[in-house]
């Protein structure tokens, strides 16, 4: 009854009431419409507002970062091509370190950008004991201007003072870049961190295996012969992708094993870590017979969550 | 890469015109449909035409009116600023500033505006919050930027200068932060667009008039012309609207930008370049009379200044080291560079590049 009293109100007067109803919204709307075109344009109150407009460019400042590669599947050193430290003007390896003693450490830094350079990048330096997820110490930072690929200032170099602690020992260190703004944020980190041991059949490492995680890991450990080598001249064919492919291909973890004949011992194999706890891992690395030379390994740590760290130990045999 | 959106030009003050663009598009659509119409009222006073072919002149006089509103958009509303004498543009008649990002102003979501334009302001360097327009005035190394300049305050144009709100508290606008900020825009192509289509659709509309002209079948051919005209306004009010950078799209450039939280913290330092011009528009639309950077020619974000920098002329040279590498990173030698082998290069130099071959 309710309802049909109610069709019968809508058909005798209700629709006036409707439409009085529906122009004040319209008029509302048209209202609120014409009032914000005369106001033009207003800002928003989001903090953080999408754009994509070709004038606004991101640069990818990298240093080699041993992460990052290695989540693209790519084998690494950590002898890193990017990081190189001088006495008195002179290149040292970074396994020959003496104790207090004033280091020039210098970082080659990339962009990956065509159209964003950097002015005042943030480059921090630091190094940590010898192993693996050891503990950070700040050396300092410093600010460099980094070009765009291919042109002047790309690669920049940053460079730092750094007097090693008074206690003898082997250190790694780090370069990590601080950009304001970056396409890729996981090429930043680069790490050196070798040692060199003589074999009198054979060589033994020792090297310290922390867990920098706040979880419990259990760590494998993986080995491989590679190194990067210099890069293949240039020729017609450089430049098509495929050809980058090809060059990239010849990176891929597994593609430089371990020669024939060397034997690999690690001790502990399979350690697992509460967070924070470290542990001390020796390698055992023993040459074949007639070998001479220099043989770098890399030792590469690996939790579940993927790459911990590692180091490159070369073996040396007069 | 030198890549950015330009579709307006500035105009000298000499050849500029202030009245509001809504009486300059009405003069317009009437000084093309009053020849245009000539022709069929005399023909519907001698009784030839049909006296209803005349209503076609509205759809004319419609369109005629938009390309001219578009035109002193696109053409009429920026003034140029001639350069300071002590702050000359770059070779590509840009000038460079540095500073906090205050508001954004994205193209609006309504579908009829087709001004799709993405404007920004941005505190200039080493001006503090709640800096007024005299604050800011010639205040080195930015400064001048939003200084009056005699090209307008000889034409008599009252300048406002522009201010910006730092972190809107809607139901507490006391606490809000009002400074003399930079407006600088990055150019969308909605007008431009429209523009083009009024330009194309013209031609049918009038076509429509004349063809209404024909005996018998007339009207019908008329009908469908006009139709037409109407169709191109109807898909170029579209297509502005649609013309601008998805955010989904695949583009390692596309990227965030962040205004102050509550605590007028957190906000992207920009290095913008651009053509410095007033926009005459904004007294219209804004009641303000501001200059900006129009077009951005290029923007990215950088590192905060600090305030020693400040004090000891740090920014100034900052400022020259950004003109520096802007001008490397667009110089034709560095886009030749950018071309050879050894720069395709997108993982690491020593993993997928090559070595150039040098010949001694």
């Amino acid at each position: 009854m309710k309802m049909f009293l109610f069709i019968l109100k809508t058909l005798l007067y209700g629709w006036a009431v409707a439409l009085r109803d529906l122009s004040r919204i319209v008029h509302e709307v048209c209202a609120r419409w014409f009032r914000r075109k005369r106001r033009g344009k207003i800002p928003t109150p989001n903090r953080c507002v999408p754009i994509n407009n070709p004038a606004f460019v991101r640069p990818d400042p990298l240093i080699y970062d041993q992460y990052y590669l290695t989540s693209l599947g790519l084998a690494v050193t950590w002898d890193n091509p990017d990081i190189q430290l001088y006495l008195n003007g002179a290149p040292v390896d970074s396994n020959q370190l003496l104790p207090g003693t004033t280091y020039e450490v210098m970082a080659q830094i990339w962009n990956n950008s065509t159209d964003a350079p950097v002015v005042g990048l943030p480059v921090a330096f630091s190094f940590l004991e010898f192993g693996v997820g050891t503990v950070s110490v700040p050396i300092g930072s410093t600010h460099i201007d980094l070009g765009v690929k291919g042109g002047p200032n790309c690669p920049a170099y940053a460079t730092m003072l750094w007097t090693t602690p008074t206690t003898p020992g082997h250190y790694c260190i780090q370069v990590q870049l601080q950009p304001a703004d970056d396409t890729n944020t996981q090429n930043n980190l680069g790490q050196e961190n070798t040692n060199v041991g003589a074999a009198h059949s054979p060589a033994v490492f020792t090297f310290t295996l922390r867990n920098a995680t706040d979880q419990p890991k259990s760590y494998t450990f993986a080995v491989d012969a590679y190194t990067p080598g210099t890069p293949d001249p240039c020729n017609d064919v450089s430049n098509t992708e495929e050809a980058r492919r090809a060059r990239l291909a010849r990176h891929r973890r597994g593609s430089q094993p371990v020669p024939a004949g060397w034997q690999i011992k690690i001790d502990p194999d399979a350690p697992s870590l509460a967070p924070v706890d470290a542990t001390l891992i020796t390698v055992t690395a023993t040459p074949p017979g007639g070998f001479t030379g220099n043989q770098a390994l890399n030792v590469n740590a690996f939790h579940e969550s993927g790459l911990a760290g590692g180091v490159t130990l070369t073996v040396a045999v007069a | 890469m030198a890549n950015f959106r330009q579709y307006t030009q500035c105009v000298d003050i000499s050849n500029f015109d202030p009245r509001n663009p809504y009486v300059i598009a009405a003069w317009l659509g009437l000084y093309v449909t009053l020849p245009i119409g000539v022709l069929p009222a005399l023909m519907a006073i001698g009784g030839i035409g049909n006296p209803l072919c005349l209503l076609l002149l509205a759809e004319v006089y419609f369109i005629a009116g938009v390309v001219g509103y578009c035109y002193w958009w696109l053409f009429r509303r920026l003034i140029c600023i001639p350069d300071p004498p002590d702050h000359p543009a770059d070779s590509a008649g840009d000038h460079l500033a540095i500073g906090t990002l205050i508001d954004i102003l994205p193209p609006p979501p309504t579908l009829p505006d087709i001004d799709n334009d993405y404007s920004i302001g941005i505190l200039l360097q080493c001006i503090p919050l709640r800096a007024t327009l005299a604050d800011v005035a010639n205040k080195p190394p930015y400064g001048y930027l939003d200084t009056e300049q005699p090209v307008t305050r000889n034409a008599n144009l009252t300048y406002t200068g522009n201010t910006g709100v730092d972190h809107e508290f809607p139901n507490h606008p006391e606490l809000e932060i009002r400074s003399e900020i930079l407006h600088c825009e990055f150019e969308g192509r909605g007008v431009f667009d429209m523009f083009l289509a009024a330009r194309f659709a013209l031609f049918p509309a009038v076509l429509a008039v004349f063809a209404c002209l024909i005996p018998d079948v007339g009207w019908l051919i008329a009908l469908i012309l006009a139709l037409l005209g109407i169709a191109i306004m109807g898909i170029a009010v579209a297509i502005g609207y649609l013309d601008e950078g998805d955010p989904s799209d695949v583009n390692p450039n596309i990227g965030e930008l962040h205004r102050n939280d509550e605590n007028h913290q957190g906000a992207d330092t920009l290095v913008i370049k651009g053509h410095w011009v007033c926009d005459a528009g904004h007294r219209f639309d804004h009641h303000q009379l501001y200059y900006e950077l129009h077009p951005i020619t290029f923007c990215c974000k950088t590192s905060p200044v600090t305030l020693a920098d400040c004090v000891g002329g740090g920014v100034i040279l900052l400022k020259k080291r950004w003109a520096n590498a802007i001008g490397d990173a667009t110089s034709t030698a560095t886009l030749e560079n950018q071309k050879l082998p050894q720069n395709q290069w997108q993982v690491h130099p020593i993993i997928d590049g090559c070595q150039p071959v040098v010949i001694v």
